[in-house]
């Protein structure tokens, strides 16, 4: 079970579902690891249930409801789940609401090679100056000091990091806001695999640091 | 069905609430599982009756126009009579059911796209047995919630139907109430903090 939480405001944004694509993608992600969190996110959709219950009532269009009888007796209900067997061995550990972000025909997926050390997948993300990646570090691996221009998600997947904030194994979540500095350090005996978003570039320091982070944005 | 302390007092739950709402709860519940058990329709129809007016009203309030808003109660509705058999009672209210599905409509109509939820027949799914204890609080949970909602100050009250239930943003909140971001999120803080030990004194009572 994960040691590190989602924060209450991010979980109360989820339920409503006023949160940005990735950061949903992010929240959902954590709560297929977390029972915790998932109590939360429940406690905070009932609220949602109270005010709805009492909400005050809209005319409704002459015909409305025999439209919908129509279109329940008229369509079919669609067949969406992907075979489970279908899903490569390597991806099984990884969130179904990352993996659904992953492209259709699962076979094609490369990791992009960021020097020895750092391999990367850029995920499908329709929100503008975000991005969604997949990183994989090999162990022992140091991250340039940083920081951010917006806020940065970061959830180990397997293996696991630290910093000057604390340590982070499989589903454990690491929210860094812009300014906050930081330097992971990838464990020694294995490769850490991550879930990251980004709002904005990061800012990583020095001339080698520029490359990198024109190229992970 | 503990019923709200005052009725004469105007709170977040009660002020909006123009039917003896908490007693149907348990009609409802016997309506959704007709449609589960025999495709009722005159059942589905009593629940249109009900909720569907009050689904058009959340569907309304991001600023949606009236034919989106349509779109997202008929899109509730489906969705209502093909999951009938996915509601269980033991988890939450009826209301909170429906709540969460024209949630989901409303963000899938809007952003063309899914909205991304955990999935407990994902293999990464991590479950984990609720102890009898929890089972039973989480049955009382709604009662309690709908207890301290109500004794919230009005300003928290209103803050937190707009942020936990419209689904304003807190960029949104900032602007509509005219209040700094750090105030909002403060604000949203102190009602969590204030419901959280409210709900804990009644499971400690």
């Amino acid at each position: 079970m994960p040691n590190s939480h989602l924060d209450d405001l991010i979980l109360a944004e989820y339920a409503s579902s006023s949160l940005g694509e990735a950061q949903s993608v992010f929240v959902a992600s954590h709560l297929t690891l977390c029972p915790d969190c998932r109590r939360v996110n429940q406690g905070f959709e009932k609220i949602g249930g109270l005010f709805i219950h009492h909400e005050n009532d809209s005319p409704i269009e002459d015909g409305c409801f025999y439209k919908i009888l129509d279109n329940i007796e008229s369509s079919r209900e669609s067949k969406e789940l992907k075979k489970q067997d279908d899903i490569l061995a390597e991806l099984k550990e990884i969130p179904k609401p990352i993996r659904d972000k992953l492209p259709e025909s699962l076979g094609s997926i490369k990791w992009k090679k960021l020097g020895k050390n750092i391999s990367f997948i850029e995920l499908e993300c329709n929100q503008p100056k975000t991005s969604m990646k997949l990183m994989k570090l090999s162990a022992g691996t140091h991250i340039p000091v940083h920081s951010h221009g917006g806020k940065e998600y970061t959830m180990v997947l397997s293996g696991g990091f630290s910093d000057q904030y604390g340590r982070y194994e499989r589903g454990d979540v690491a929210i860094r806001d812009v300014l906050e500095i930081h330097e992971p350090v990838v464990d020694e005996d294995s490769e850490c695999v991550c879930f990251v978003v980004t709002e904005a570039p990061l800012k990583i320091k020095g001339f080698i640091g520029f490359i990198i982070s024109k190229i992970l944005g | 069905m503990t019923r709200v302390k005052d009725r004469n007092t105007q709170t977040a739950l009660s002020l909006s609430s123009n039917r003896g709402s908490d007693d149907n709860a348990l009609v409802h519940v016997q309506l959704i599982s007709n449609i589960a058990n025999s495709r009722d329709k005159d059942s589905f129809a009593k629940l249109f009756d009900f909720y569907g007016p009050k689904i058009k009203s959340f569907a309304l309030k991001l600023g949606a126009e009236k034919s989106i808003a349509d779109d997202i109660l008929q899109e509730t509705m489906v969705a209502i009579w093909r999951h009938a058999h996915l509601y269980n009672k033991s988890k939450g209210s009826l209301s909170t059911w429906v709540y969460t599905i024209a949630r989901n409509k409303r963000y899938d109509i809007l952003r063309r796209s899914n909205r991304p939820e955990p999935d407990p027949l994902d293999p990464s799914f991590q479950g984990r047995q609720a102890t009898p204890d929890e089972e039973v609080e989480k049955l009382r949970e709604e009662n309690m919630l709908r207890n301290a909602i109500n004794n919230l100050p009005v300003e928290q009250a209103k803050i937190v139907r707009m942020s936990f239930y419209e689904g304003k943003t807190h960029q949104n909140l900032s602007e509509e109430l005219n209040l700094p971001l750090g105030t909002v999120k403060s604000r949203l803080r102190l009602a969590i903090k204030k419901i959280r030990e409210e709900v804990q004194e009644a499971v400690d009572a």
